[in-house]
């Protein structure tokens, strides 16, 4: 009779394969057909130099316009926890977790060409290119850091602020024991996150970036593949951008652990008294933050107009929802599936302190979150394009890739989890020797809460998809986001924020499981 | 001899123990010793969660080092978790228990240890002896012929102490079942215990 754990490593090393054949017939699609070659010519051909040069670029401006945001706000929200600060951590989230698209209108929304800001803008000021880019980048990204580096503050350990105020530590010096010690690796990390989400980003570009003077690696993968049918050029540019962006994701690996839906709720005991004068300066700064979260949801809703909502054609947008939820939930759930399989290999190996083995199933595991989607898609669906499957094949790609893109947060959520069972309950099983069956059921009765919050997490991200059904999907038969990009496309803003509204709302109700299922899966 | 330990070699980074013992059928040994002297690793080592470096233990001949642990046929209590949180206490206790046990001799354990009213609450629910005489009803009805249990009355005050150690002895002799048992205390040894093994640091 097989053990539990011979079935469980075959089926992890057989899903890992499964995992490492996708990207492999996405390279090889990519390179076999109709002649298609690395060309590294290319790499020298000025207007890739110029893409390059502006993904760098916009990423670099958009993490540290992201960080420059987000630290002394967290400051503020540790220092001196005003009132609404739970509710503000809320809305951070909410707005790293809103599908692009959302952001994109209310960008529009608010900075655009008859926006509600324009008046107080400068006469020269233009939305789309790096402007538009770097405000969607930021708002999306600088309450990750947020919560992040307040988590770090949270992390101070226990006294040390008495202490400091013992020894009479000027601010400079507190900052310099106390604080920049502890924070230096998280900025590092999440400063790297935040530039390679930025690189490999796609639906912002594609609808703010306002022509080849704004384009980065991913939109002009799209653009090689769907426009010109360059494919040499699409897969040049594919192994450049997964290249830069692979060794980004190791450095990120190497750097420290980021626990992006981690920051604590309650704040440390003791605090040093703040002077009056920086404290009311703070508050001004936290109510700025405030104003930032807060805008572009007024600009959502107050770009609704009655007449748009009546006319509105409310089966084409129900539709969309619908076939939203549908794929989103069959990624979530092969997600779930994969994750459960995936993780016991990966805890065995560092069970027999084999970091090297467990770094790479990691690795491995979590890849696609560096082998762009617009990478696997182009690749896979020129192979499917090759072997005449396409039609028949689209929709099972579809899901299956959104699938490997929530992976590497599914597992985020689950490992923890999953290593804290093994390491209480290890033993324990064993010892009992349990039969196959009441053993996984004991196990996922202990992963309940992780596997809901996990699940609502895939829910979130997959349903914000743009770029894999930029290339699988039906444009006739679009997702709410492909809507609301078409929408915001042609300018009917007051269309492109009702479906904004609408998704928006679906991911408020999923955040509200995904946080209190993450909380008390953690008491 | 039922049970046959002989030169088993521990090894750890500044630490290193070696350990003989033998234990016929149905024996009980008390195994005594300072703090940090290495009775738990030994037991652990026993169950099949600490490698030994070389010795070896044998069980009616078997070599018990060459099984995994879940083929080991050692019912074990440990010092901490040995109750599932999220599981209640009914559904703990059933766990690896054979199907006529949990018929005929589990309710009865639960009566004489006085947990018929705990048996819907959560671990987390119930007090630290409460938890251990869980832990002990279990490891003690399973059906595996050798017995470890690691301060299996620690936490106990006198009255469910004395009830625990007659449950224990009366559980231990009916089915005839070899035990190794770690404690402190003299009145467990003198109660239980056939024979005593002293570690020394």
């Amino acid at each position: 009779m097989p053990t539990l754990r011979s079935v469980q490593q075959l089926s992890g090393y057989a899903a890992l394969a499964c995992l490492i054949a996708v990207t492999f017939l996405a390279f090889q699609g990519l390179a076999g057909f109709n002649n298609a070659r690395f060309d590294p010519e290319l790499l020298r051909d000025p207007y890739t130099l110029k893409i390059l040069k502006f993904s760098l670029w916009q990423a670099s401006l958009s993490t540290l316009i992201s960080l420059l945001v987000a630290w002394p706000l967290a400051r503020i929200l540790y220092r001196l926890n005003p009132t609404g600060t739970q509710q503000f951590l809320r809305l951070c989230l909410l707005a790293f977790v809103t599908p692009t698209l959302v952001v994109i209108t209310s960008t529009m929304v608010l900075f655009g060409p008859q926006g509600l800001l324009r008046e107080f803008l400068p006469a020269q000021w233009k939305l789309f290119g790096l402007n538009g880019i770097l405000i969607a980048h930021v708002y999306l990204n600088f309450p990750l850091a947020l919560r992040i580096l307040l988590q770090s503050y949270q992390s101070l350990p226990l006294g040390s602020e008495r202490l400091a105020s013992q020894l009479k530590l000027s601010s400079w010096q507190r900052f310099r024991v106390l604080e920049w010690p502890q924070l230096r690796s998280s900025l590092l990390a999440v400063g790297t996150l935040i530039f390679i989400l930025c690189f490999n980003s796609f639906a912002v570009v594609l609808a703010l970036g306002g022509g080849p003077s704004a384009t980065t690696f991913e939109l002009a993968i799209y653009q090689a593949l769907k426009y010109q049918f360059n494919l040499s050029e699409a897969l040049t540019l594919s192994w450049f951008q997964f290249a830069i962006a692979g060794s980004l994701f190791a450095l990120t690996a190497l750097l420290s652990k980021i626990d992006w839906l981690g920051a604590r709720r309650r704040m440390q005991g003791w605090q040093p008294d703040v002077h009056q004068i920086l404290r009311k300066l703070g508050l001004v700064l936290y109510l700025c933050g405030w104003l930032v979260m807060l805008l572009p949801l007024f600009a959502l809703l107050s770009s609704i107009e009655p007449t748009k909502l009546a006319n509105l054609d409310y089966r084409v947008l129900l539709m969309s929802l619908g076939r939203s939820l549908l794929i989103a939930l069959g990624a979530t759930l092969t997600a779930l599936l994969l994750a459960l399989v995936l993780l016991p290999p990966q805890i065995e190996a560092l069970k027999q302190h084999r970091p090297v083995k467990a770094a790479l199933i990691n690795w491995i595991s979590t890849h696609h979150l560096v082998a762009p989607a617009m990478v696997l898609s182009t690749g896979i669906y020129i192979w499917l394009l090759s072997s005449g499957a396409l039609k028949q094949w689209s929709t099972f790609w579809l899901v299956l890739l959104n699938a490997l893109l929530v992976l590497p947060f599914l597992l985020t959520q689950l490992r923890t989890n999953s290593r804290a069972y093994q390491q209480q309950y290890g033993a324990l099983i064993a010892n009992l020797n349990l039969s196959l069956l009441v053993r996984s059921s004991i196990y996922l009765r202990y992963l309940k809460r992780p596997l809901m919050s996990a699940f609502a997490l895939g829910l979130l991200l997959a349903l914000g998809d743009v770029s894999i059904f930029a290339i699988f999907g039906s444009y006739d038969a679009p997702t709410l986001p492909w809507l609301i990009y078409s929408y915001a496309g042609s300018y009917r803003l007051g269309e492109a924020s009702i479906a904004s509204t609408l998704l928006l709302l679906i991911c408020a109700l999923l955040l509200l499981v995904l946080e209190k299922s993450h909380h008390q899966s953690k008491v | 001899m039922t049970l046959k330990v002989e030169n088993l070699s521990i090894y750890y980074a500044d630490w290193q123990r070696d350990y003989s013992l033998v234990a016929a059928e149905g024996e009980r040994l008390a195994i005594k010793g300072l703090s940090g002297v290495g009775k738990t690793t030994l037991l652990m080592a026993l169950a099949g969660f600490i490698k030994p470096i070389a010795g070896s233990a044998r069980w009616r001949d078997q070599d018990l080092l060459a099984l995994p642990p879940e083929r080991r046929p050692i019912s074990m209590l440990f010092q901490d978790d040995n109750l599932f949180e999220h599981l209640s206490v009914a559904q703990n206790l059933r766990l690896g228990l054979r199907a006529e046990t949990i018929v005929n001799s589990l309710p009865e354990a639960v009566e004489q240890l006085g947990l018929s009213e705990q048996l819907n609450k959560l671990p987390g629910q119930l007090s630290g002896g409460q938890r251990q005489r869980v832990g002990l009803i279990r490891t003690l009805l399973r059906p595996e012929p050798l017995i470890i249990l690691d301060e299996p009355f620690a936490e106990l005050d006198a009255d469910t102490r004395q009830r625990a150690l007659d449950f224990t002895l009366n559980a231990a002799r009916a089915s005839n079942k070899t035990m190794l048992l770690i404690t402190h205390q003299d009145e467990d040894i003198a109660a239980l215990a056939t024979q005593t093994l002293h570690l020394e640091p």
